[in-house]
C-alpha cells in the first residue's frame, strides 16, 4: 500500500477511535483524563511554539493558564457575564498580559522573558491567594456555570470530550500551517541565528512577541476551557510547579513539532496518575512534592538519550544523520576554537 | 559619487567603547577592505551599519539617506546588507529557504521574481546547484559560505558588506568567493570587505581602510598600504618577511 494513502487510513482510523471512545470507555475516570490531557495539550502547544520555534522559554504558563480560569470565574460568577464573553475573556485577558510583559523585555536579546515570566508566575499566584472577595483566596471560587454554546450546554464529560477534541483539531491544523507559513520559517531562522535573521531585515523582537502573545492566548483558551469543566478553581493547579511541568511535557514531547505536546503531556499526566497511587504505598505520608522529583527524573533521561524530543526521528540512522552529527561536531570546535 | 558616508560613530557595548568615532567612505561601484587585528572593532562597525547595533553618536549616510538610528528593517529595504560573521546561516532550514529569506523584505512581490533571482544566485555559485532542498547545516564551510553570501543577494543589495568570509576555508574556495565579488562589483554592487586575510582583501579591493581600538587609522589603495609600517604592525604580521610575501601575492 502507498505511504500516502496508509497516512489517510491511520488518520481515518484515529478519527472513528476518537469518536466512539466516550461510549466505548466504561469508566468517567479515564474520559476526564483524557479532558485533562486535551486542556493541557492546548497550553503545550503553545509553549512548544514559544519554545521551538521562538527560542524562548517562559516559566510563567501557568499563570496564563490561571488568569484564563479565573477570568472566566470571576467574570460569571461575580459580575453575571454570560459564559462566552467570559470565555472569551479568558483568551484576551492573557494575551494582553503577555504583549505588556513581552514588549519591553523581548527587545532585549537575552533570555529576559524566562525571568519575567518567573515573577509574574509568582505574582500571579500571590494575587490568586490574595485576592479576597475576587478571586475567593486560597479556598477559590465555586459555582460556575456550565459553558453554553447556542443550544448546546456542556454539562457532560463526554461534550467536553468532543469540545476539547475540536479545539486541540484546530490548533494542530494552525501549528501545522504556521510550520509551513513565512512566519515559522523566520522564526526557525531567528532561532537558528538571530544576527543573521536581523541582517535580512526580519523583526525578530516582533516575531518573538507574537509567538510569546500566541502562547499566552492558547493558555487561556485552555484555562477557560478547564474552568468549565471543572467548575470551581483555587489558586493550586496555577503554581510555579504547575508551569515547570507545562515546560517539562512540551520539551520531552520534542519541541518544534506537532505531536509533540499530545505525547509529552499523556506521558507526563499518566505518570502523574500512576505516581498518585504508587507514592503513598511506599511512602505513606508523600504529598504532591515526590511527583516533581520524577518529572525531573524524566526530562534529565529526555535530554541524554533524546534531546530532541520523543516524538521526533525514530527512524533508522541514515547517511545524512552521520554526516549532519561530523558537521555539527565541526561547527562545534570551530566555534569553540573562536 | 559615494554609495556610503561614516562619520564619527561611536558603538558601546555596555560600558566598553568598542568604536571611538570612526569616519570613512565607500563610492558607488568599489570593494573596500576593511583590515583590523581581532577585536578592533570592525564586526561592531558592520554591525552599527545595518542597525543591529545602536551608535551613541555619529552620522552614516547611505545611497542619500541618513540611517543611523533607523532599524535593521528598514536599512535592509534601502538596499545595505549584512553577511554577519561565522556565517550563521539558518542551519535546521532548507537552502532554498536560506535563500528565500534573504528576500524577506520583499516577499509580498511575485514569488516568481523571487525565483528568478535565486536561479542568478545559483549560477553566481554554481557549487549550491541540486542542493536546493538539503538542510543548510549539513553543508560544508564553503558551501554554508556560499549560501550567505547568496543569501544576502537574495536581498537586491545595493551595497554587500560581508564579514570574514574566507575564514577557515580552503584556498581553493576563498578564491571562487573573491571571483564572486569582483563579478558582483562588474555588475554594479558595492562591496565592504571586513577580513583577516590580507592577502585575499588586497587582491579583490579598490581601496582598504585598517581599523584599531576602535577608529580608522589609515587607508589607501592596496598598493600603498602593503609597504605601510603600520598596516604591518596591525595586520601582516609583525615580520617584513611575511609583508613581503603578501606584496608577492599582488
Ligand atoms: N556583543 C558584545 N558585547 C560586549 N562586547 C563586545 C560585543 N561584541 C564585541 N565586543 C567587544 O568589542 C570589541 C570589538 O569587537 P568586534 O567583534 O567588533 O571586533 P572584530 O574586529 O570584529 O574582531 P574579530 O576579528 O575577532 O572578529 C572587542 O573588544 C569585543 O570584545
Ligand atoms: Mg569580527
Amino acid at each position: 500500500m502507498p505511504r500516502e494513502s496508509l497516512k489517510y487510513l491511520l488518520i481515518a482510523a484515529a478519527s472513528i477511535g476518537f469518536v466512539i471512545l466516550p461510549f466505548v470507555l466504561e469508566s468517567n475516570y479515564l474520559l476526564s483524563i483524557l479532558i485533562i490531557i486535551g486542556i493541557y495539550t492546548l497550553v503545550v502547544e503553545g509553549l512548544g511554539v514559544l519554545m521551538g520555534y521562538a527560542g524562548q522559554v517562559s516559566f510563567g504558563q501557568a499563570a496564563f493558564f490561571g488568569i484564563g480560569a479565573y477570568a472566566v470565574a470571576i467574570l460569571t460568577t461575580r459580575y453575571s457575564w454570560g459564559t462566552i464573553p467570559a470565555f472569551l475573556a479568558a483568551i484576551v485577558l492573557p494575551a494582553l498580559v503577555a504583549a505588556v510583559i513581552g514588549r519591553p523585555t523581548l527587545k532585549l536579546k537575552e533570555h529576559y522573558l524566562a525571568l519575567a515570566t518567573l515573577a509574574i508566575g509568582i505574582l500571579v499566584h500571590i494575587f490568586f491567594n490574595e485576592g479576597g472577595e475576587l478571586t475567593g483566596g486560597p479556598s477559590g471560587l465555586t459555582g460556575i456555570p456550565y459553558l453554553k454554546i447556542g443550544g448546546l450546554v456542556f454539562d457532560q464529560d463526554y461534550k467536553f470530550y468532543y469540545l476539547i477534541g475540536v479545539f486541540v483539531l484546530l490548533v494542530f491544523l494552525g501549528v501545522r500551517n504556521l510550520d509551513r507559513s513565512r512566519i515559522g520559517r523566520s522564526l526557525r531562522a531567528i532561532r537558528d541565528s538571530e544576527v543573521a535573521a536581523e541582517a535580512n531585515g526580519i523583526n525578530s523582537a516582533a516575531l518573538k512577541l507574537k509567538a510569546f502573545v500566541f502562547s499566552a492566548f492558547l493558555a487561556g483558551l485552555g484555562g477557560g476551557i478547564y474552568a468549565y469543566y471543572i467548575t470551581f478553581i483555587s489558586p493550586a493547579p496555577f503554581n510555579f510547579n504547575m508551569s515547570i511541568q507545562f515546560v517539562i511535557m512540551a520539551v520531552i514531547g520534542g519541541l518544534g513539532t506537532i505531536w509533540g505536546p499530545l505525547l509529552g503531556v499523556s506521558l507526563m499526566v499518566a505518570l502523574g496518575e500512576v505516581l498518585r497511587w504508587l507514592v503513598p504505598l511506599f511512602i505513606p505520608n508523600a504529598g504532591g512534592e515526590y511527583q516533581i522529583i520524577f518529572y525531573g527524573l524524566i526530562l534529565v533521561l529526555t535530554m541524554i538519550f533524546k534531546p530532541e524530543g520523543l516524538s521526533t526521528g525514530w527512524r533508522k540512522k541514515t547517511v545524512s544523520d552521520s554526516e549532519e552529527q561530523e558537521q555539527k561536531k565541526e561547527n562545534l570546535t570551530v566555534s569553540i576554537r573562536r | 559619487m559615494n554609495i556610503l558616508d561614516v562619520n564619527g560613530l561611536k558603538v558601546f557595548h555596555g560600558h566598553a567603547q568598542a568604536l571611538r568615532g570612526v569616519t570613512f567612505h565607500a563610492r558607488k561601484g568599489e570593494i573596500v577592505a576593511v583590515l583590523g587585528a581581532n577585536g578592533a572593532g570592525k564586526s561592531t562597525l558592520l554591525g552599527a551599519l545595518s542597525g543591529i547595533y545602536n551608535a551613541k553618536a555619529g552620522e552614516v549616510v547611505f545611497n542619500g539617506k541618513p540611517i543611523n538610528r533607523r532599524t535593521s528593517g528598514y536599512i535592509v529595504k534601502q538596499g545595505l546588507i549584512l553577511v554577519p560573521e561565522h556565517r550563521q546561516i539558518f542551519n535546521t532550514l532548507t537552502v532554498q529557504d536560506n535563500l528565500l529569506l534573504g528576500a524577506f523584505h520583499r516577499y509580498n512581490k511575485d514569488k516568481s521574481i523571487l525565483y528568478e533571482d535565486m536561479e542568478r544566485v545559483l549560477e553566481t555559485f554554481p557549487a549550491l546547484q541540486g542542493k536546493e532542498q538539503q538542510t543548510a547545516g549539513i553543508l560544508s564551510g564553503g558551501l554554508q559560505q556560499m549560501l550567505a553570501i547568496g543569501r544576502g543577494l537574495m536581498a537586491n543589495p545595493k551595497l554587500l558588506m560581508l564579514d570574514e568570509p574566507s575564514i577557515g576555508l580552503a584556498p581553493m574556495v576563498v578564491a571562487e568567493i573573491m571571483t564572486a565579488l569582483r563579478k558582483l562589483r562588474e555588475d554594479g554592487t558595492s562591496i565592504i570587505l571586513v577580513e583577516q586575510n590580507a592577502a585575499a582583501a588586497f587582491k579583490v579591493a579598490d581601496r582598504a581602510i585598517v581599523i584599531e581600538r576602535g577608529q580608522v587609522v589609515i587607508s589607501g589603495k592596496p598598493g600603498e598600504l602593503v609597504n605601510d609600517e603600520r598596516v604591518q604592525q596591525a595586520y601582516l604580521g609583525r615580520t617584513r618577511d611575511q609583508a613581503g610575501t603578501v606584496a608577492m601575492a599582488l
